[in-house]
């Protein structure tokens, strides 16, 4: 129960300790308070003993004053420390409670504040912790729910394209709450991609906020809201209308739309959109879109462009990646004969800038094994560099077994030797033991002579292989001329020690012979 | 002896040692490596930076409590010396069989007579014991009267800024003040000398904030006033028992020792022979753990990794907490999250209030079962109203902890018209919960999960909370920690 002359000779106090406790004596601000103390110490005594410290205090000397002053102080706070209230004003009812309980799940802090700390800042970089979490099943400790709808930026990441495309679609309905908690309808893009996730969650169950958020959402929200109407053919009209928006972005939106409600009037606009320049806006409805005479049409259209690719290389791209999202044979092949003339007749930079072809590999290495197979027969037509040697490497590893794999990618460059790392989901700086290596062995002695710091990925009973790798590395050690270790080396040598390999003292011995520094290399090995 | 990895996280103390110990056995550093024939003890000697290799040894004759020894300059116990013999052991290098040493012999003989002392005191005859005692006692006694003398100039100066006013407190006066504090470190009250540092922090920090609140001030005043208040009677109390002559005298300041925290206030460390021999130990009590953060305290630049426990041998709750200074990050391990029962061979208990601080010899780990939690679900406190008497009298004290936790029975939780939450009992008295930003420093960053609770979650079940009180708004409200319902812990902390 609130005592308001309790918190009002708080302030006062306060008031003193600022300017000085001498001030009190015959302060009438302090003494006003002493009779209604009074009054109230006939029914607690404790206010009556307030009252007289109070009276001490503006009646005291100045050589009492500072432990008058405290003596007050330190009564009136342990009195305030009583006074707090614990009931409900008004009515209390019942929450709505969610059908499901709330679990968390044993993840150590050490883990979980790491996770969080990623989560949170937004991170452009790379981290594997998102992924760590998806594939150990603790993306569903609720506590790191907020974390990854935080984690949903403006601008596309690693994490946050993680974050969107696994791990929330996975949590479901269990993270609606929170992301319509972070969820702001005037918000920027990242809001607009948390509408998107929301909408592929809920599904028509969007519709009454898509109607308000179209409406008065900021542009990227409207643009999500407007695709979402979509679910409801009732929409179709209102859908029309906006297919003729000033704004491409809003346009866009409405075609995809209309393209998932099989809209015919829908598709008359779209085809005279197609006509125009710009589609980059109408890409997903075109992709959508089941419309045979459309599809006729974007053949068409890519027969036209590419006489001329040079003159609308944007709208050729978009195109493009249509094709390589279709299943159909004429399109996939049309595909392949146009980016072979590109690629034959312009320069790797020039088409891969230009015909976006980075995003074009990314559609064909996620469909089917016709779309990878395209993919592979186009990353193995001749090239003036190793650009596409590169994508020829990834592809056949996921096209191919894994002696095939070698067998056609055997002589590639050193470079390409990373992404073994990526095809056979191997972590950096792990070890994995023979039995579960799940790449050719004959990867080994390539390693040996062209990437020795990748000897982790070595069988360790290819004998012939570490046998290459300590030649390679004691050329190279012996070739150096100043006393500083590359990092591939020591890397290696580090691992060597930490193993307790017999060849670590040998290594160790021939260092120092050389003229390295015990503390040098105890830095380098991490002795 | 039985070495394994855990023996060795558990005795080496921290991540550099054990790396450092490592490496010496990598680089093959010990040149001679000894055992004795009934494996109580091993020893070598190892290559340091000197001329002479060090003497290490690490000393099982009594198995619970090894003893390490190195001749090495470092004061850290063990050293990696000792770190890397007991790895070459691990890691399976040859040991000599070899007799004891005698210096090690030496050095266990004392050890004996000093333990066969101890307990020879105890059928000591009666009047050179109290000869002995009366010895300590005197020493004791002096060393209240100098804390007595250091508790008078405590004052002094916190009267002298109370006089001056806090707006006089400018950076030349602080630097002032805090070397008149740094004196306070003479007189054995270095527990009064932080309270007063806080102060000078909590005035400098609001004569550098925008608004120039006081009231973290005005609280740093209150404390120091009521500890200086109480310390007085409590050291003289001390004082009379120490001279005490009378055979049938009755201790005066025994109780206050023990049951609160004035010596740690004042500024003692407690040991834990100390606390064995007033009998503030449990053997083999279990604890579950149902609460864990790290607090970064910017002030004393400090992590603070603290442990909120459930002791299923006697229904409290107690307080781990390690400190973690900035500039020692490297030396000293975090502690994290523990999900199993720990069985403490010894559970020692500092003195304080509700929730005293713990700390424990040999442990080891159980799995949770569900009677475990059915204890801690079945001790919830199932009226509020005598709990919320209870809080308000430890919290009006100015030297105890405001922050105390309690088991608590939920019969139900409901919100107001705000969408404010509250808990109830079942005679429908309610305390608020406070599931944001404001509520102390070493809340719950995950108490909004109290807005997801199922329906079966949210009623009849047991939540452990933390109270707080909001002097501003009057009132006093709790922060959940975990929630112990159908079988399961559901943490609002880590």
């Amino acid at each position: 129960m609130a005592i308001p002359i309790l918190n009002e000779l708080s302030e006062e106090l306060k008031r003193l300790y600022v300017a000085g406790s001498p001030l009190a004596k015959g302060d009438p601000r302090l003494s006003k308070y002493i009779a209604p103390l009074k009054k109230r110490g006939e029914k607690a005594a404790v206010f009556n003993t307030l009252s007289e410290r109070i009276d001490a205090l503006t009646n005291g000397s100045e050589g009492t004053s500072a432990e008058a002053l405290m003596d007050a102080s330190l009564l009136l706070y342990s009195l305030r420390y009583t006074q707090g209230s614990t009931a409900v004003t008004g009515e209390a009812k019942s929450p709505a409670y969610p059908p499901n309980p709330v679990s968390t799940l044993k993840i150590p802090y050490s883990q979980l504040a790491e996770a969080i700390d990623i989560l949170s800042k937004g991170s452009k970089e790379h981290s594997e912790i998102p992924e760590t979490l998806y594939k150990s099943g603790d993306y569903r400790d609720p506590r790191l729910f907020p974390y990854f709808v935080k984690g949903i930026t403006d601008s596309s990441s690693a994490i946050s394209n993680y974050v969107e495309e696994n791990i929330i679609p996975a949590l479901g309905n269990a993270i609606v709450p929170y992301l319509e908690e972070e969820f702001s309808i005037q918000g920027s893009k990242r809001h607009g991609r948390i509408f998107k996730l929301l909408h592929i969650i809920k599904g028509k169950g969007i519709l009454p906020l898509a109607g308000k958020a179209a409406t008065e959402g900021s542009a990227p929200v409207a643009a999500a809201a407007i695709t979402a109407l979509g679910e409801d053919a009732e929409n179709e009209e209102i859908l029309l209308a906006y297919a003729k928006d000033k704004k491409a972005e809003v346009r866009g939106s409405a075609f995809t739309a209309l393209a998932k409600l099989n809209s015919q009037k829908g598709d008359e606009l779209l085809l005279a959109e197609l006509s125009k320049s710009g589609i980059s806006h109408i890409e997903n409805a075109l992709t959508l879109t089941k419309n045979p005479k459309i599809f006729r049409r974007i053949l068409d259209e890519t027969e036209i462009l590419c006489s001329d690719y040079k003159k609308n290389h944007s709208k050729l791209s978009v195109l493009f990646r249509i094709l390589a999202r279709s299943n159909d044979g004429e399109a996939l092949k049309l595909l392949e004969k146009k980016i072979a003339a590109v690629v034959k007749t312009e320069s790797i930079y020039l088409a891969f800038s230009e015909f976006d072809l980075d995003n074009l590999f990314k559609i064909l290495s996620k469909g089917e094994r016709k779309h990878l197979e395209l993919y592979y027969r186009i990353a193995c037509l001749p090239d003036k560099n190793s650009v596409l040697a590169c994508h020829k490497f990834k592809v056949a590893g996921i096209l191919f077994s894994t002696e095939k794999f070698f067998d056609e990618c055997h002589s590639c460059t050193a470079q390409n030797l990373y992404s073994l790392y990526d095809i056979y989901k191997v972590r950096f700086a792990s070890h994995t033991p023979d039995e579960q290596k799940r790449w050719d062995r004959r990867w080994g002695k390539i390693i040996a002579e062209k990437q020795p710091q990748l000897y982790e990925l070595i069988y360790d009973n290819d004998s012939g292989a570490w046998k290459l790798l300590f030649e390679t590395i004691k050329k190279q050690i012996l070739q150096n001329k100043n006393t500083r270790l590359y990092p591939q080396q020591s890397g290696l040598l580090g691992w060597l020690f930490a193993n307790k390999h017999p060849e670590a003292e040998t290594y160790y011995k021939m260092l120092l012979k050389l003229g390295y520094s015990e503390k040098i290399l105890h830095e380098y090995l991490s002795l | 002896m039985n070495i394994t990895e855990d023996f060795i996280n558990q005795f080496a103390g921290n991540p550099s040692v054990q790396s450092a110990g490592k490496a010496l056995v990598v680089k093959n550093s010990f040149q001679e490596l000894y055992a004795a024939a009934d494996d109580s003890l091993i020893f070598g000697s190892c290559q340091g930076s000197g001329k002479n290799p060090y003497q290490c040894s690490a000393d099982f004759s009594d198995p619970s409590k090894p003893i390490f020894r190195c001749s090495c300059p470092s004061r850290q116990i063990p050293c990696k010396h000792v770190a890397g013999l007991l790895y070459s052991k691990l890691l399976g290098k040859s040991f000599k069989p070899a007799d004891i040493p005698e210096d090690i012999l030496a050095k266990r003989s004392k050890a004996k007579e000093r333990s066969e002392k101890k307990e020879s005191r105890a059928d000591e005859d009666p009047q050179n014991a109290e000869k002995n005692r009366r010895k300590a006692g005197t020493a004791a006694a002096k060393k209240c009267r100098k804390q007595l003398e250091g508790i008078d100039l405590a004052e002094k100066i916190l009267k002298n800024i109370v006089s001056a006013g806090f707006y006089t407190i400018d950076r030349k006066n602080e630097e002032l003040y805090l070397g008149q504090a740094k004196e306070l470190g003479n007189y054995y009250i270095i527990g009064v000398q932080a309270a007063l540092t806080e102060l000078l922090a909590a005035l400098s920090a609001a004569r550098k904030s925008k608004d120039g609140d006081f009231t973290a001030s005005i609280e740093a005043v209150n404390y120091l006033h009521a500890l200086i208040k109480r310390a007085r009677p409590y050291l003289n109390g001390k004082i009379a028992d120490l001279e005490a002559k009378e055979p049938d005298y009755q201790p005066v300041s025994r109780d206050a020792a023990l049951h609160s925290s004035i010596e740690e206030q004042l500024g003692h460390a407690w040991k834990l022979s100390e606390l064995e021999e007033e009998g503030l130990y449990i053997q083999n009590a279990e604890l579950l753990q149902v609460g864990f953060s790290v607090i970064s305290d910017e002030a004393k630049k400090e992590f603070v990794d603290e442990g909120i426990w459930f002791c299923l041998t006697n229904g409290e709750i107690y307080l781990t907490k390690n400190l973690r200074p900035f500039k020692a990050l490297k030396y000293i391990r975090a502690d994290d999250t523990f999900f199993s029962v720990l069985v403490a061979g010894e559970l020692y208990i500092y003195p304080g209030d509700k929730n005293p601080r713990v700390r424990w010899n040999n442990s080891m780990p159980l799995p949770v079962t569900a009677d475990d939690l059915e204890k801690v679900k079945n001790s919830g406190a199932e009226d509020f109203t005598t709990v919320i008497k209870s809080v308000k009298n430890q919290i009006k004290n100015p030297l105890s902890d405001k922050s105390p936790i309690y088991a608590l029975k939920v019969s139900r939780i409901s919100t107001d018209a705000e969408g404010a939450y509250f808990i109830f009992d079942e005679n429908g008295t309610s305390i608020p919960l406070r599931l944001d930003s404001l509520a102390p420093a070493s809340s719950s960053p995950f108490a909004y999960l109290i807005k997801h609770l199922s329906r079966q979650q949210a009623e009849g079940q047991t939540l452990i909370a933390r109270f707080g009180h909001d002097l501003a708004a009057e009132i006093l409200y709790v922060v959940p920690i975990a929630l112990i319902a159908a079988g399961k812990v559901v943490r609002f902390t880590y």
